[in-house]
C-alpha cells in the first residue's frame, strides 16, 4: 500500500515536471499603451518581450497591504541578485490619482533601481489591462476626513504573476502573503 | 463501570482542551502586570509628503483594568490620522476600513501590523524619512499619552 502511494506520487511528480508550466493567460497578442513613473510611454507587454516579467498590482493610497505586495516583489528581485532577464512591474488600478509623478515618488520611497517600473495610463486602458489578467478593483469607501479632504479607498485583487518571455502568464499567487517570494524564487529555478 | 470510564474519558478531553486554551493565546512570555500601558516595537512607514503612510506597534496593557485606544493624533505630521484594518471581502478582494477603537484587555498585548490593524496617516504635511522620530498622542479611555515612534525605511 505504502509502495503504491510512493509510486503514484513519483509518477505525478514526473508528469507535472514534463508538462512544463501551464499558460494561465496569454498576453502575447495584447498591446496596451501605458506610461511609466518617468513619464516614458510604454507598450505593455510588447516592450518587455524576451524577458520574464514579475507583475504586481497596487495603488499608492494603500499604505498597508500594497507595500506588502511591493516588498514581496523586491524580495524576489534581491533573492535572484537583480537579474537582467527579469523585469519587475507594478501596475496601478487607480490611474486617476496614480499619475507618473506620484508613482515616481512611490518608487523612491522603496529605493527601487533598475528593472523595476510602475505603470499607469488612461483609465479605460488600465481597466482593459486589469480585465486581461482578471484583476478586480472597486472604490469601497469615499469619506471626508476631519480636515475636509475627500478621499477614497479601494477593494482589490491581491496578486503577483509571472509572465514568460512570450508574455504568457504562467504563474499566479496571492500577492501580499509572506511565503510568496520563496515560492517564486523556487519556480524560477525550473523556468530559466 | 463502562459509564465511569466514558465519564473519565470525557473529563480527560475537557481538561486537555482547557489546558490548550490557556497556553495558546499568550505568546507573550510574561503575564506580569507592570501597572501601565506600554507601546512596544512601534514604527512609522517611510513616506512622502501628500501621500499615505502607516504606523504600527504593540499595545501592552499592564494595568488591572481593561482599556480602549480611541484615536491617535500627531499635529506634527497630519491632521487626519485614522485607525484602520485591512481585511478580505466576501468575494476575495483586499480592502481596508476604519476601525472605531482598539480594545486592550488587562494583561494582554494587541499587535498592530502590516496586513491587519494599522494607523493610517493620511497625506502627511512633510516627507517621513528613515531616521526621523515622530510624536503621537494616543487617546486611551484612561487618558492621553505622548509617544515618539521612529520612521523606518521600506526595504
Ligand atoms: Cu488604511
Amino acid at each position: 500500500m505504502k509502495q503504491l502511494f510512493y509510486f503514484l506520487s513519483l509518477s505525478l511528480l514526473i508528469i507535472s515536471c514534463q508538462s512544463g508550466p501551464k499558460v494561465i493567460d496569454d498576453l502575447g497578442d495584447k498591446s496596451f499603451q501605458l506610461i511609466n513613473q518617468d513619464s516614458v510611454s510604454v507598450t505593455f507587454p510588447d516592450d518587455y518581450q524576451g524577458r520574464f516579467v514579475v507583475l504586481g498590482f497596487i495603488y499608492t493610497n494603500c499604505p498597508d497591504v500594497c507595500p506588502l505586495i511591493t516588498q514581496n516583489m523586491i524580495k524576489i528581485q534581491k533573492e535572484l541578485n537583480n537579474p537582467d532577464d527579469i523585469q519587475f512591474i507594478g501596475i496601478t488600478f487607480d490611474p486617476e490619482r496614480d499619475t507618473p509623478s506620484v508613482l515616481s515618488k512611490y518608487k523612491e520611497t522603496f529605493k527601487l533601481g533598475k528593472n523595476f517600473d510602475f505603470l499607469t495610463g488612461d483609465p479605460a486602458v488600465i481597466s482593459e489591462v486589469m480585465d486581461s489578467v482578471r484583476v478586480r478593483s472597486q472604490v469601497s469607501l469615499t469619506t471626508t476626513t476631519d480636515s475636509g479632504k475627500e478621499i477614497y479607498f479601494m477593494n482589490h485583487s491581491d496578486k503577483i504573476m509571472v509572465l514568460d518571455k512570450k508574455s504568457r502568464v504562467i504563474i499566479e499567487y496571492g500577492g501580499s502573503m509572506p511565503g510568496i517570494p520563496n515560492l517564486i524564487v523556487e519556480d524560477f529555478k525550473t523556468l530559466r | 463501570m463502562k459509564l465511569t470510564f466514558t465519564f473519565l474519558f470525557i473529563l480527560g478531553l475537557i481538561f486537555q482542551g482547557c489546558g490548550k486554551a490557556q497556553t495558546e493565546p499568550e505568546p507573550e512570555s510574561q503575564n506580569t502586570l507592570t501597572g501601565k500601558i506600554e507601546i512596544r516595537d512601534g514604527w512609522v512607514r517611510e513616506g512622502k509628503s501628500g501621500m499615505m503612510s502607516a504606523a504600527y506597534f504593540t499595545i501592552y496593557n499592564g494595568t488591572t483594568k481593561s482599556d480602549t485606544l480611541w484615536s491617535i493624533s500627531s499635529e506634527d505630521i497630519s491632521d487626519d490620522i485614522q485607525i484602520h484594518e485591512s481585511y478580505k471581502t466576501e468575494d476575495g478582494l483586499m480592502g481596508m476600513r476604519p476601525v472605531g477603537a482598539v480594545p486592550t484587555p488587562s494583561g494582554q498585548s494587541v499587535e498592530l501590523k502590516p496586513g491587519g490593524i494599522h494607523i493610517m496617516i493620511i497625506q502627511p504635511y512633510r516627507d517621513l524619512s528613515d531616521g526621523d522620530s515622530i510624536e503621537f498622542e494616543f487617546n486611551f479611555s484612561s487618558g492621553d499619552t505622548l509617544i515618539m515612534l521612529p520612521v523606518q525605511k521600506n526595504q
